[in-house]
């Protein structure tokens, strides 16, 4: 069984997003995000300031009624799109899409643009902390056109035998707090449609992690939750796959 | 993130969709999240959106939902609060011009290849990050023509996974939206139009024995390597016969 560190030496992680968000224990006013994401604007390629336009519908006369355009926050991207910070006035959202780089540059990232937010807005209190990582399989598919769940994940749905014919897909959510570090747990895992490569399956697994009681006031300590969260997520992942899939990304 | 599971679970036993709403729901693996995509689309038309990029995301907001925040977070975010037949939908508002469009094509197809990434190697996605830059360029767009659509672009992504080739392809761009590969020796020319849903459509020229021979047709991406046979396709994806790419 790999560890937390050798598991990011798989040579092709199955990777397709890492998140990591902080909730504010109060909202900001607008201007404090907006003077926040001038100064990590020099980090990323673009900067787009997001509105929204809110649809009330009736289901019961179909009548829609648009509302004005709000201001919702600001979205920061590198230019290849891979790293993305959202700036709300109630969050702060990292993610970094595939090719993962691995926690350490990630992590940095993090730390970095934290610092930069904190000076800025004067907000430091976090009431929620969120880490989720989305794992997708993609399995060559065997002569006969299937794949066997059980194959590649230690999780995956029940079924009884009523004579069906092979399962053509699947999908399901686990929630259970863990036993340590206070840490709530969401895994989602299920079948990919359409699988994104010709002649395989691909099924996800998706681990969230979250924390939302006796959150860290320190950044010492934020940062050694952030790393004990990175652990039982790399524990949960390694706990869920078998050898065979194992040997899909290595 | 979470959260949206539950509140959407919420409307969705408060609302009967199939009569109400709907034509289909497009169910997303990991959050059993169900978005109406009918109503939706024609939601985002209202906004000014075009097919393709309401296609596109929708697309995105499935396939990636944490990296599109605002769709996670907050524009699927339902608001019940017991009415039971209404409900609230945010959605980005943008000013729909040439300029945005080309912004967010280059977007979404930068954030769909990232799906994949993976299988990709390095300097492939680089290379073709640079070719995707040159051939959105505002600049050099022509404003009757339309922006590629994702499901083209995504065809193309599973055309290369599919045919691994050595030799990275030339890209080029339909007046009506469609990508097209394009490989090159001195001898010879292949070029495939990706539409939608793995459909291709192909032509080459080459010469044989002195004379110029050339064919065309359409396929499914998965008959391209078999429809391809007959005209010694290693010569334009096999690093030999001194290939170039356009």
């Amino acid at each position: 069984m790999a560890d937390g560190d050798d598991w990011e030496q798989y040579s092709k992680p199955p990777i397709t997003e890492a998140a990591v968000q902080f909730q504010l224990s109060s909202s900001l006013a607008q201007s404090k995000v907006e003077k926040a994401a001038k100064k990590l604007a020099k980090f990323y390629e673009f900067s787009d300031e997001e509105h929204v336009t809110e649809f009330r519908l009736n289901a019961k006369t179909g009548k829609v009624e648009a509302g004005n355009p709000d201001w919702l926050g600001r979205k920061l991207n590198s230019k290849d799109r891979t790293d993305i910070l959202l700036l709300r006035t109630n969050s702060l959202l990292f993610s970094r899409l595939a090719p993962y780089q691995g926690w350490s540059e990630f992590q940095a990232r993090i730390e970095r643009d934290w610092e930069v937010w904190r000076k800025a807005t004067g907000a430091s209190s976090i009431s929620r902390v969120g880490m989720r990582y989305i794992n997708r399989l993609d399995i060559p598919l065997g002569p006969d056109a299937t794949v066997n769940v059980d194959h590649y994940l230690n999780v995956g749905p029940k079924f009884p035998d009523v004579g069906a014919l092979a399962m053509t897909g699947f999908s399901m959510q686990v929630r259970r707090p863990l036993a340590a570090d206070e840490l709530d747990l969401i895994l989602n895992t299920g079948t990919v449609v359409p699988p994104p490569l010709v002649g395989n399956a691909s099924l996800t697994l998706d681990i969230d992690l979250s924390r939302s009681r006796d959150l860290p006031k320190g950044e010492t300590e934020l940062w050694t939750l952030l790393n004990a969260m990175r652990s039982h997520k790399n524990r949960v992942f390694e706990a869920c796959i078998t050898p065979a899939a194992r040997e899909l990304f290595s | 993130m979470s959260l949206i599971h539950y509140e959407r679970r919420r409307n969705l036993g408060n609302t009967d969709w199939s009569k109400n709403w709907s034509s289909f729901a497009v169910m997303h693996p990991s959050y059993e999240l169900g978005i109406e995509s009918g109503r939706v689309g024609k939601l985002l038309g209202q906004l000014g959106h075009s097919e393709g990029a309401t296609n596109a995301i929708l697309d995105t907001v499935l396939n990636l939902p944490a990296a599109h925040g605002w769709w996670a977070d907050d524009v699927f975010k339902m608001a019940s609060g017991g009415t039971g037949n209404t409900e609230v939908i945010r959605f980005p508002h943008r000013e729909v011009t040439l300029e945005n469009r080309l912004y967010d094509t280059l977007a979404s197809f930068k954030v769909r290849t990232a799906q994949i990434a993976m299988h990709l190697a390095d300097g492939f996605r680089q290379r073709l990050f640079r070719q995707l830059d040159s051939l959105l360029c505002t600049e050099d767009w022509v404003v009757e023509d339309e922006p590629p659509k994702l499901a083209s672009f995504s065809t193309f992504l599973r055309l290369i996974l599919f045919l691994r080739p050595d030799v990275q392809p030339g890209l080029g761009a339909t007046q009506d939206g469609h990508l097209i590969a394009m490989w090159t020796t001195s001898s010879a020319r292949l070029s495939i139009e990706c539409l939608p849903n793995d459909q291709l459509r192909w032509v080459l020229s080459r010469c044989y024995e002195g004379s110029l021979e050339s064919a065309a047709g359409r396929c499914e991406l998965v008959r391209i390597r078999s429809v391809l046979e007959p005209y010694n396709p290693r010569a334009w994806f096999e690093h030999d016969d001194g290939l170039r790419t356009p």
